[in-house]
């Protein structure tokens, strides 16, 4: 009997995961990472996030039902390297960063195969909407089948070689449905609302991780200065509200310039770039330095992805060209990249030049 | 597959004849101790009985001894009592840094209300040495709280030196003797405490009942406020089954001390002169001149204590590694890095508890699992071997 290892967060769907894998005959074990501590993070009280004691319960209890072993993990140390550190630089740096790429990438995979290999299980699974299928014999993530509700844009980062070991159970089915086979089987978390948020930021006050920040200038795109903003870390490219300065047409924040610490403002048409410069890149398919690739990119977790053309220009590097532009390409923001369902690779939009 | 429980410094099972011992209370005897009537008279008389008999076997007087509901509170009355009953005359108050999580997270406590708190660091065997003690207490200190074993180590303190020393200097004396009581045999004359806390499911009693012993001149603060339960130092039903079970407990340790304490000792030297002809690169942690019987700390250099823990458990052998959070993770042991182990080796150090629930010729079995595994888990460690 194969031996997995499943990540699991307390929510519904990965202690769905779980489930089927238990109905499917393997050998499991539940896993919780407790990745922060939220108490000193924000001290404001917040139960509903991955690493609070009541979700970390309610992955103890699945476990219990599904008489299978479960084990809390302390990994605050290595989340806090890779993510929290990586999380504010960024802010502060005026990127826009997605941490739950980073997390994928940089823990919750390589600590659960690792954990797997200490523990002599065969493959690792979590409850991500996305699936694994091969392609020439090798596996690939795949879109899931539940459009609405894909997660393959989380996971570009994963390192290639572990997708041989990865397991995504519900990646077939539909969140509803998911929710259903939860309460028929008397699952607690069957009625837990979906987590919207950053799990180490759950009311989306990610400011709180952040001390006193500096106040600069706005400027238009004439290069005008037409009023103070409060700090970089409170904009992001595409931003509407919150800019305080009155208009007849609505303006959005179009540019952050980092080193001028100011921001850039114009109309909706500015927000338009068809051209964006990609770091940290991750590739799934065979590829070169020079290689010219025709597909689609995706370039947030709720966009449709586009024509594009990319050139690998290194290990780690692209420049990607869309057919048409793009609205609000975001720095720090992963982009990727897609044939059909199947996910080709990724990368982090560095600059949009 | 073959169950092997190795915790017992976590908790133990009941043993049966307190768990016969103590059903009467919960069904024909159920009265409350402080009824006037007949049903509360049975369950008065057994508080009292039960109070008797423990303090026969610790060699205090009956009245010394209260109540609890575990070595947490005991250990919580103890040392707030105290600090709330004696702040005008000082705030000071000297503990160990390799203290159970009761007595330092009631210290931190007090140090946020203005307390202050020196704690004192062991030697690389664990033990805290008198001189230590001495060169720390001020004209200020009001309390010292040492503890007699330590959970994860073993390690026995001279409490009788450290209390003398207290004592010299008019300082009060507790000690947490959770892991102690039941495992060696001592009597609070012996010890010289003025305080000290013990829990009925470390040594095969149930869970939620604990006492305190209390010297009968010291003064202290109780924390509950209600009736006037246990001389008014702890409001609230007595629990009398429990309270039954720990009498019956400690009775049948002091009954069983000698055989036990040897059976334990045999295993012990069995387990850990096995592992050192079998496996490689162990460091035993503490001082096994003076330590409980049933207990060994070792680390397994180039491996992780949380991995050998999951995959022991996996084979059905229950061991322990640092101390466990609320929610269930293993954090590093601030007991192994105060005495200066460093983090590699503490994080490598499981915890493996011998009781009741072990047969000599158990040893063997735990030897085979515990060789293989290390053995696997060394092979995929990244940090074995390649230093």
């Amino acid at each position: 009997m194969s031996k997995v290892l499943v990540a699991m967060s307390g929510g519904v769907d990965s202690t769905m995961a779980a489930f089927l894998l238990v109905e499917r005959g393997f050998d499991v074990i539940g896993i919780t990472f407790k990745n922060f501590d939220l108490n000193e993070l924000t001290p404001r009280d917040a139960k509903r996030n991955c690493c609070s004691i009541e979700l970390i319960n309610n992955a103890r209890q699945a476990c219990g039902m599904l008489g299978i072993p479960h084990y809390v993990i302390d990994r605050t140390e290595v989340f806090r390297r890779k993510v929290l550190d990586n999380f504010r630089d960024s802010y502060l740096r005026g990127l826009t960063p997605n941490p739950c790429v980073r997390c994928n990438s940089l823990v919750r995979w390589p600590e659960l195969i690792s954990l797997a290999n200490q523990m002599g299980a065969d493959y690792v699974a979590t409850g991500h909407y996305a699936r694994i299928g091969k392609l020439g014999g090798e596996n690939r993530i795949f879109r899931a089948l539940s459009a609405g509700k894909d997660q393959s844009y989380a996971l570009w980062g994963i390192e290639a070689g572990y997708l041989k070991r990865t397991i995504l159970p519900i990646g077939d089915y539909e969140k509803s449905d998911i929710r259903k086979i939860a309460a028929q089987h008397g699952f607690a978390s069957a009625e837990q609302p979906d987590s919207q948020d950053i799990c180490f930021v759950p009311e989306g006050k990610y400011s709180d991780l952040f001390g006193k920040t500096t106040a600069g200038d706005i400027i238009n795109v004439k290069g005008e200065v037409v009023g103070r903003h409060k700090g970089l870390i409170n904009y992001t490219i595409g931003q509407r509200k919150g800019i305080g300065i009155a208009n007849q047409h609505p303006l959005y924040v179009v540019n952050i310039l980092t080193d001028q610490n100011r921001i850039v403002i114009g109309n909706e048409r500015d927000l338009y770039k068809d051209r964006m410069e990609l770091g940290e890149c991750n590739w799934f398919i065979s590829h070169y330095t020079g290689m010219i690739l025709n597909c689609k990119a995706k370039i947030r977790y709720r966009h449709e992805p586009s024509d594009c053309s990319v050139e690998i220009k290194g290990p780690d590097r692209a420049i990607v060209d869309f057919s048409r532009p793009q609205r609000a390409i975001t720095p720090g923001q992963s982009a990727v990249f897609y044939d059909n369902d199947m996910v080709l690779g990724g990368g982090v939009i560095v600059s949009v030049p | 597959m073959r169950k092997i429980y190795l915790d017992h410094n976590a908790t133990t099972f009941v043993h049966p004849e307190v768990f016969d011992e103590m059903k009467p209370y919960f069904t024909e005897k159920f009265g409350n101790a402080s009824s006037i009537h007949e049903f509360g008279r049975i369950a008065k008389a057994a508080l009292e009985d039960s109070r008797q008999k423990i303090a026969g076997f610790l060699g205090c007087k009956p009245k010394e001894i209260i109540f609890t509901s575990g070595g947490t509170e005991s250990d919580n009355l103890a040392i707030k009592g105290v600090a709330f009953a004696l702040h005008k005359k000082g705030k000071h108050i000297i503990t160990s840094a390799i203290e159970h999580h009761a007595v330092l997270e009631s210290c931190h406590y007090l140090e946020k209300n203005g307390f202050e708190v020196t704690y004192l660091k062991p030697d690389s065997s664990g033990r805290i040495l008198p001189d230590t003690l001495k060169n720390a207490i001020r004209k200020d200190t009001i309390l010292t709280t040492i503890m007699h074993a330590n959970n994860e180590t073993g390690t026995i303190q001279d409490i009788a030196a450290l209390a003398g020393i207290a004592h010299e200097a008019g300082v009060a004396f507790h000690s947490d003797a959770v892991q102690s009581t039941g495992k060696i045999p001592y009597t609070i004359p012996e010890l010289g405490v003025d305080m000290l806390s013990a829990s009925g499911h470390k040594f095969y009693g149930p869970k939620g009942v604990g006492l305190l012993y209390i010297r009968e001149n010291i003064k202290l603060v109780p924390l509950n406020h209600g009736g006037s339960h246990e001389s008014n130092l702890r409001a609230g039903t007595e629990n009398v089954a429990g309270i039954v079970g720990l009498a019956k407990a400690i009775e049948i340790a002091y009954r069983d001390m000698k055989v036990e304490y040897e059976r334990l000792q045999r295993m012990k030297d069995a387990f850990i002169s096995g592992m050192r002809s079998r496996i490689k690169d162990i460091m035993v942690i503490g001082d096994q001149q003076n330590c409980v019987p049933n207990t060994v700390n070792v680390s397994f250099n180039g491996i992780e204590g949380e991995s050998i823990v999951l995959s022991l458990d996996l084979k059905g052998i229950a061991v322990s590694s640092g101390s466990a959070c609320a929610s269930g993770s293993i954090n590093a042991s601030h007991v192994l890095l105060a005495m200066g182990i460093p983090p590699e080796q503490a994080h490598g150090a499981i915890r493996f508890s011998f009781g009741r629930a072990n047969a000599e010729s158990d040893i063997e079995y735990i030897l085979e699992i515990l060789e293989r595994e290390i053995a696997r888990i060394r092979g995929i460690s990244p940090l074995y071997g390649k230093a």
